[in-house]
């Protein structure tokens, strides 16, 4: 591409990526990570669980997880210290997978987040390093001094970028399955890139940071149009499909949340399923939500405002959101790889950026499925409430270790959770 | 910077704090620091009393150190943690309730010397451009560029990208919240892609169209062509006009209008009589073409001997308004004696037609009269009058002769007989001229005027024709000039010039022998090389210039013909030549030569000649067609080498585009850059046009475009921007689209920088309907209203009617924003105004009566229902409640943040969730709001917010007048915070515009500023802020005196040097 721009990430991924198909068995599936979020947290009196295996009891709000609780890892309290330190919701939530210190005022900036950190390193053998997907639409306003865009946005691909959403299922469809090089696509993309440089050298630093997003992704896209085609040939596992067994879901987005919802979760699984990619990020909803149920009766309160009490509809609305957890799992576990399902080959993460409504997050909520290839041990609870060393980022570490990743030091901690 | 170092947030903060140091230490106003020993024995004492024990340099609590200032330089070093410092202390959050306190004196002294400090800090630095980060166009500035760059406003390349968010003072329009991804940028290049395909291959370069069809684009330069026929030729109403079997829409064109011009030379006769100029006005109030008007006049008024127009000079001459009809009745015959229409499709061909409209033959050496003789009445003979008629030029010479006479049989098997041997009467001798000379012996001959009275016997009249052949005698009538007539009833008038008309025969048959025969009924003869009929030759040929049937084929594509080898037909140099002027002509011109270009017609023909070819020889000779064969050819090679030598043109048409995208003019190796993308397309086999659309959709995501780069000058100096990004600037803060036409030429000659060119420019753009997206994206997005239609947050079981009304109450806010910048209005009016906008439905939401249709319109005295300003608009009402009740936490805490700019202490730790009768149905919103805050710990916030909301409880939570919630009395009076009682909207209203006026135009000056320079505003604004207060203060707060106070600042015209830029904020 006769680039010599020093590139802040892109220049290791692709270093790091071959190595790791190469040393990779062939034969063995990979791990597969998702995270599903949801805003606002939980019931404060329904989100429990307790006991092992077949006889592990759940709160209410983790019923609709009941027929997988042998699945399960539930973990208890820990938590994000940096989360602590800003104001409320947008500050709580846009380093929920970094660790990282938010920036108030007119500043955006938190951390790479652990998914796109694995995206970055683990995600290029793959025709998409990593999908982001959504359901609500974010938020153009400042809050509280803290921009919206924080409680929109948990994935970020540079601590300065935060990963854009795919809102349209049939956009993020596309992204998975649609090829899009055509002819003079990479002699344009070439002639920008030889632009944007001239360009970088006549502005500032701070500025060339930002263009840097550009030039990064003007790269990547050049990188998917060279690797089309070429799928399949470097490992020897083959993933149970390769082509999409759904059909390209309509253009625009659903009206109806539980079938947006749905839309988005089955192409997170399609995306899996077919080895298309290995990390995905779900948010059902974004903290501060404005989404409502009118399908669940519930249409008189927006999803932020139930949250600040304790009502049976604020359960029922809960329960909606694991019951996508559940479905996700359920279909994942239904897909045979081998030996394994998917689901036991994959990490679940579902999590929020709050214990409760009343903003609480001295401890989040954190429950995982699935089996990591056979790495993470189900039907068990967690609880880390009274022990020093609660940091959400241990857990983060240990499962990117899982994927064979260990940065040995991520946001706030530098050790694994042993028990993960 | 390496990636390891921006990803470790320890490393950068420790970055970040020493770079705040130096900044201070190398700021050349820290050197003059202000004697007052404020610092020392105004404040530290009181850190040292209240502050230390939990932000000393040991405990550092919420990672602050007070401690570590000692002086006034190092609080000039790190002024943030000052300002949080006053915020918190002037919230009474710090000190801690549970923690010694400051006397109420001490605590005002302690602010006021800090923010005596910080108020000398933000006078030292006043003017920094400050950090502005590198923007990306937002998704709707990227939509308004793309559709001004393309003059199409249907484009909506961005509809499917992701929303952005804001940072800063709350805009989208702040580089930190835009950003780029691999997934985003897919997007960009297929939108631009996709904008490229709206590209229009022209001879001059190209242009953009609503469509992407070659189809579409030909139909809208017909479109164009017609509308320019239509400006002259639209007559009166939709009248279907029957022209020898042509039908004629007048109202799609193609006639001449004549009675409105005849109307115009006879109401204003005077006028135009008068020698002076008057054609133009005259033309110009009436719709008229100023050019035909006066070859019109001249026609009418010429004193040049005229046979055929010399009558119609009579009339008109006497003509009064009333006679107009008339008058366009008699040169309507005229118009259908002289003209002859054909088929279009046919032109070319062998025996064609030459043109869609062909002077008919009304001048001829021989005619031939045919009569059907009628039925005789009561067995007596018929009788039949051979009229020679003179023309009104002397009939001296005006000798005809009668050949061959003879009646016809109808039915078949009987001969013809000769008029000798049937047995008639005739008035005048056989074989003789009147003056005896002999000529053939069947024949007659008669002197013009004059009749020649023949009787026929009913044996030979019965169901036979009459047939006789006139001529004029080749010597005694040789420069004669006669009309004949065969006719059973006797002239009364043999003087004078018959009009006469054309009937058409229609031959049927196969498509090859379509034909329509043209005759004139009554032509001038004339002997063919007299003088005669040159000057009748020439007079006719007046008549035609002067009053043809029709200006233009208006049709220009042939849709209605059985067979047609022409797919569009130009014919309109009568219109050309009569109508237009010359720009219009030019424009004319070049619109065929686009239509031909685009809609390569040329190369379709030579397919539709080879389709015709083999249909034509599956059941007749197609030979008819074989003169078309070589111009067809030929006519699609020369358009192949057109298209070949266009090719360059084109190419350069989009580096000149490029110029317009990338908002400056383009570095000549730039020019080279876009030149060789394209040579390298062509050099992958890509052809031209799909090389062209590359090259197109290569600007269009090139980051020149898609980002606002601006050069930063060298070292740590701020600097001007260049006149391009000074122009950009100020296109993107009052347009959110890149530079027009004009104000790239105030850039260009540099004339933008002077003080009144840049003032005309801002009232200019504040008037232009462009202004409307300030309204969007400034106000709307400033008072959380951005987008508010898309809004779907109400209960439908609650509230069905909200769906139908959102886009309304949207609506409302964005007219009164775009009416309020684009008449220059005060800035007080956003509390304050006594006028809105509404439609009927928002009218009828509003309890307004009077308001009918959907159009909106301005509605003053508003303040009597309760409304007046963006307070009591149904979108903020609305938007600031829940989903099925109101929300006086939503409201007070808007009107607290958003519209006073008031900062809020933080939700303290630990609050238990809200009781459930937070979904009550039986309590008030208040009561519920009191339950909740009758909790000490969330007083300190409520106090400061619930006050408002409550007066505002007497909208429901779709912005309806109650006065009545959850069954119960509405109560609406309430405790601000600073002590006032207030009752309901009104005199919350009045309380906002006169005691907290300054807070409120503050506020406005600290968001507009936020937005225009695309960051948050820092200490160093401060004194611009004031600026701006005061400028709008001296003047009645139009709104333009804080854009130009602004736009007049330093921040706005200059940029941090290179280096600078890498400091924090100060």
């Amino acid at each position: 591409m006769g680039v010599t721009i020093a590139l802040p990430w892109m220049e290791s991924v692709r270093v790091w990526g071959d190595a790791a198909s190469a040393a990779k068995g062939a034969s063995e599936a990979p791990v597969r990570l998702g995270v599903l979020f949801a805003g606002n947290g939980f019931h404060s009196k329904e989100w429990w669980a307790e006991g092992d295996g077949a006889s592990m009891k759940l709160g209410k709000v983790l019923q609709p997880l009941a027929p997988l609780r042998e699945k399960i890892l539930f973990i208890r309290g820990l938590y994000n210290a940096e989360a602590q330190k800003g104001n409320i919701h947008s500050s709580q939530t846009g380093n929920l997978l970094s660790g990282a210190p938010l920036s108030a005022g007119g500043e955006i900036r938190s951390g790479t987040s652990f998914d796109q950190l694995l995206a970055q390193r683990y995600g290029n053998s793959t025709k998409v390093p990593s999908l982001v997907l959504g359901c609500e639409k974010s938020n153009p306003s400042v809050h509280k001094n803290y921009s919206m865009l924080y409680s929109s946005h948990i994935s970020w691909s540079s601590p300065t970028t935060p990963t854009p959403l795919e809102l349209y299922p049939a956009l993020a469809f596309d992204r998975l399955f649609k090829d899009e090089a055509a002819r003079g696509d990479q002699s344009v993309l070439d002639s920008v890139l030889v632009e944007a440089k001239d360009f970088r050298r006549q502005i500032s630093s701070a500025d060339q940071l930002k263009l840097d997003e550009y030039l990064d992704s003007v790269r990547e896209v050049e990188t998917r149009i060279e690797n089309a085609g070429k799928k399949g040939e470097l490992q020897g596992w083959r993933p149970s499909i390769t082509e999409p067994n759904m059909k390209r879901p309509a253009d625009g987005i659903p009206q109806d949340i539980s079938e947006h919802m749905r839309l988005m979760a089955d192409i997170m699984v399609l995306g899996f399923q077919t080895d298309t990619t290995r990390v995905c990020t779900l948010k059902l909803n974004n903290d501060h939500s404005s989404l409502r149920f009118p399908h669940l009766g519930v249409d008189y309160m927006i999803h932020h405002l139930l949250s600040h009490s304790d009502t049976p509809d604020w359960l029922k609305v809960n329960q909606f959101f694991l019951e996508q957890v559940a479905y996700i799992a359920r279909k994942m576990d239904s897909i045979q790889e081998g030996e394994r399902t998917l689901l036991d080959n994959s990490m679940l993460m579902f999590c929020s950026s709050m214990l409760t409504g009343s903003h609480d997050a001295s401890q989040l909520p954190v429950v995982l499925l699935g089996g990591a290839g056979g790495k993470m041990k189900g039907g068990r609870v967690l609880n880390y409430r009274d022990k020093g060393e609660r940091q959400l980022c241990r857990l983060y570490l240990s499962l990117m270790e899982k994927c064979d990743y260990r940065p040995g030091k991520f946001g706030d901690a530098s050790m694994q959770l042993e028990e993960v | 910077m390496n990636r390891e170092l921006r990803n470790s947030q320890h490393i950068l903060r420790k970055f970040t704090a020493a770079a705040a140091l130096f900044c201070a230490v190398n700021d050349p106003a820290a050197e003059m620091l202000p004697s007052t020993p404020q610092f020392t024995s105004e404040v530290r004492p009181v850190l040292e009393r209240y502050c230390f024990s939990c932000h000393d340099a040991e405990t550092k609590k919420g990672e602050l150190n007070l401690e570590r200032f000692t002086s006034v330089k190092e609080v000039w070093g790190d002024t943030e943690v000052w300002q949080k410092v006053v915020e918190q202390v002037s919230l009474g959050e710090m000190p801690p309730m549970d923690k010694r306190q400051p006397s109420a004196e001490e605590r005002k002294r302690f602010l006021e010397s800090i923010q005596r400090i910080l108020g000398e800090v933000a006078e030292a630095r006043a003017g920094d451009p400050g950090p502005v980060v590198l923007r990306r166009l937002n998704n709707a500035e990227y939509t308004y560029t793309v559709q001004d760059l393309a003059g199409v406003e249907s484009l909506d390349p961005a509809k499917e990208f992701p929303a952005d968010s804001a940072a800063g003072e709350g805009f989208m329009n702040t580089g930190a919240s835009l950003v780029m991804s691999p997934a985003l940028l897919q997007k960009y290049l297929d939108a631009a892609k996709k904008m490229a395909e709206h590209a229009v291959l022209t001879p001059e370069g190209f242009r953009f169209s609503e469509k992407t069809t070659r189809r579409d684009w030909a139909e809208e330069i017909l479109g164009q062509i017609r509308a320019l026929y239509a400006r002259y030729t639209t007559a009166e109403g939709a009248e279907k006009v029957n022209l020898q079997g042509i039908v004629f829409n007048t109202n799609e064109g193609g006639r001449l209008p004549l009675r409105r011009y005849l109307e115009a030379t006879i109401a204003e006769r005077e006028k135009l009589a008068s020698g002076g100029d008057y054609f133009q006005t005259v033309a110009r109030n009436r719709g008229l073409s100023p050019k035909y008007l006066r070859i019109l006049w001249e026609g009418l008024n010429s004193k040049d001997e005229a046979l055929l127009l010399g009558p119609i000079r009579e009339r008109w001459a006497k003509a009064q308004l009333g006679d107009v009809d008339a008058l366009t009745a008699e040169i309507g015959k005229w118009q259908n004696a002289l003209w002859k229409f054909t088929t279009v499709g046919h032109i070319g061909k062998a025996g064609g037609p030459k043109a869609w409209m062909e002077p008919v033959e009304s001048i001829t050496d021989k005619q031939t009269l045919k009569l059907k003789l009628p039925a005789p009445k009561n067995g007596g003979p018929v009788t039949v009058f051979l009229v020679a008629t003179d023309i009104g030029d002397g009939s001296e010479n005006d000798v005809v002769v009668w050949s061959m006479p003879r009646l016809v049989p109808g039915t078949k098997g009987k001969t013809e007989i000769p008029l000798k041997d049937s047995g008639a009467t005739v008035s005048a001798e056989f074989g003789k001229l009147p003056d005896g000379t002999t000529i053939e012996g069947s024949s007659l001959a008669s002197q013009a005027p004059g009749v020649i009275e023949v009787k026929i016997p009913l044996e030979s009249a019965l169901a036979a024709e009459f047939v006789v052949q006139g001529t004029l005698h080749s010597e005694a009538g040789r420069e004669g000039s006669v009309q004949l007539q065969l006719t059973t009833e006797k002239p009364k008038e043999l003087r004078g010039l018959a009009i006469g008309e054309v009937t058409v025969k229609e031959s049927g048959g196969q498509w090859t022998s379509q034909r329509r025969d043209f005759t004139h009924t009554s032509p001038i003869i004339a002997q063919a090389a007299s003088a005669k009929w040159k000057r009748f030759e020439a007079e006719l040929a007046q008549m035609r210039e002067l009053f043809p049937a029709a200006l233009c084929y208006s049709k220009i594509v042939p849709v209605d013909e059985v067979v047609t080898l022409t797919l569009a037909h130009r014919e309109d140099g009568h219109l050309r030549r009569l109508m237009l002027d010359g720009a219009e002509a030019r424009e004319l011109d070049r619109l065929w030569s686009e239509y031909e270009f685009v809609s390569q017609n040329a190369l379709l023909l030579v397919d539709a000649f080879e389709q015709l070819w083999q249909y034509a020889t599956q059941d007749a000779d197609p030979k008819v067609f074989e003169p078309m064969r070589q111009p067809i050819a030929d006519r699609a090679k020369a358009f192949r080498t057109l298209m070949v030598q266009r090719e360059g043109t084109q190419v350069d048409a989009v580096v000149q585009f490029a110029e317009k995208a990338y908002r400056r003019p383009l570095k000549p190796e730039e020019s080279a850059e876009l030149k060789k993308l394209y040579s390298k397309l062509r050099a992958e086999g890509i052809g031209h046009e799909e090389s062209f659309r590359n090259l197109l959709a290569r600007v269009l995501v090139s980051p020149s475009f898609l980002y606002r780069l601006e050069e930063a000058p060298v070292g740590k100096e701020t600097a001007a921007v260049n006149n391009w990004e000074l122009a950009t600037r100020l296109s993107y803060f009052l347009w959110s689209s890149g530079p027009d036409a004009e104000l790239r030429a105030a850039a260009s000659s540099g004339t933008l920088r002077n003080t009144g060119a840049i003032e005309t420019q801002i009232a200019r753009m504040l008037v232009d309907k462009k202004s409307a997206r300030l309204a969007r994206e400034f106000a709307a997005a400033w008072l959380h209203l951005y987008d508010f239609e898309s809004l779907d947050e109400k209960s439908e079981r609650h509230f069905p009617e909200f769906a139908g009304l959102k886009s309304v109450m949207q609506t409302e806010v964005e007219l009164f924003f775009t009416d309020l910048f684009q008449n220059d209005r005060s800035v007080l009016s956003i509390v304050n105004a006594d006028y809105t906008f509404v439609n009927e439905a928002l009218a009828k939401h509003y309890g307004i009566e009077g308001v009918n249709g959907a159009e909106f319109q301005r509605v003053e005295g508003v303040k009597e229902h309760s409304r007046g300003g963006v307070l009591g608009m149904a979108a903020t009402l609305a938007k600031q409640a829940g989903a099925s009740r109101t929300s006086p936490i939503l409201r007070g805490t808007w009107i607290s943040e958003v519209l006073l700019g008031e900062k809020l202490p933080k939700p303290p730790k630990g609050v238990p969730p809200l009781p459930e009768d937070a979904a009550s149905e039986t309590l008030t919103m208040r009561e519920i709001v009191q339950r909740h805050t009758r909790d000490s710990r969330c007083a300190n916030c409520h106090s400061r917010i619930d006050g408002y909301g409550f007066a505002m409880e007497g909208f429901d939570a779709i912005g309806r007048r109650r006065d009545s919630d959850a069954g119960q009395p509405l109560l609406t009076n309430s405790k601000l915070h600073d002590g006032t009682a207030v009752s309901g909207f009104n005199e919350l209203r009045d309380y906002l515009a006169e005691t907290r006026r300054d807070a409120v135009v503050q506020q406005f000056c600290r968001k507009l500023l936020g937005y225009a320079l695309g960051r948050g505003v820092l200490l160093s604004d401060r004194p611009l802020i004031a600026e701006m207060q005061r400028a709008l203060e001296v003047n009645d707060y139009r709104f333009s005196a804080a854009v130009k106070t602004i736009v007049r600042s330093k921040q706005f015209r200059e940029i941090r040097g290179k280096e600078a830029e890498q400091l924090a904020a100060n």
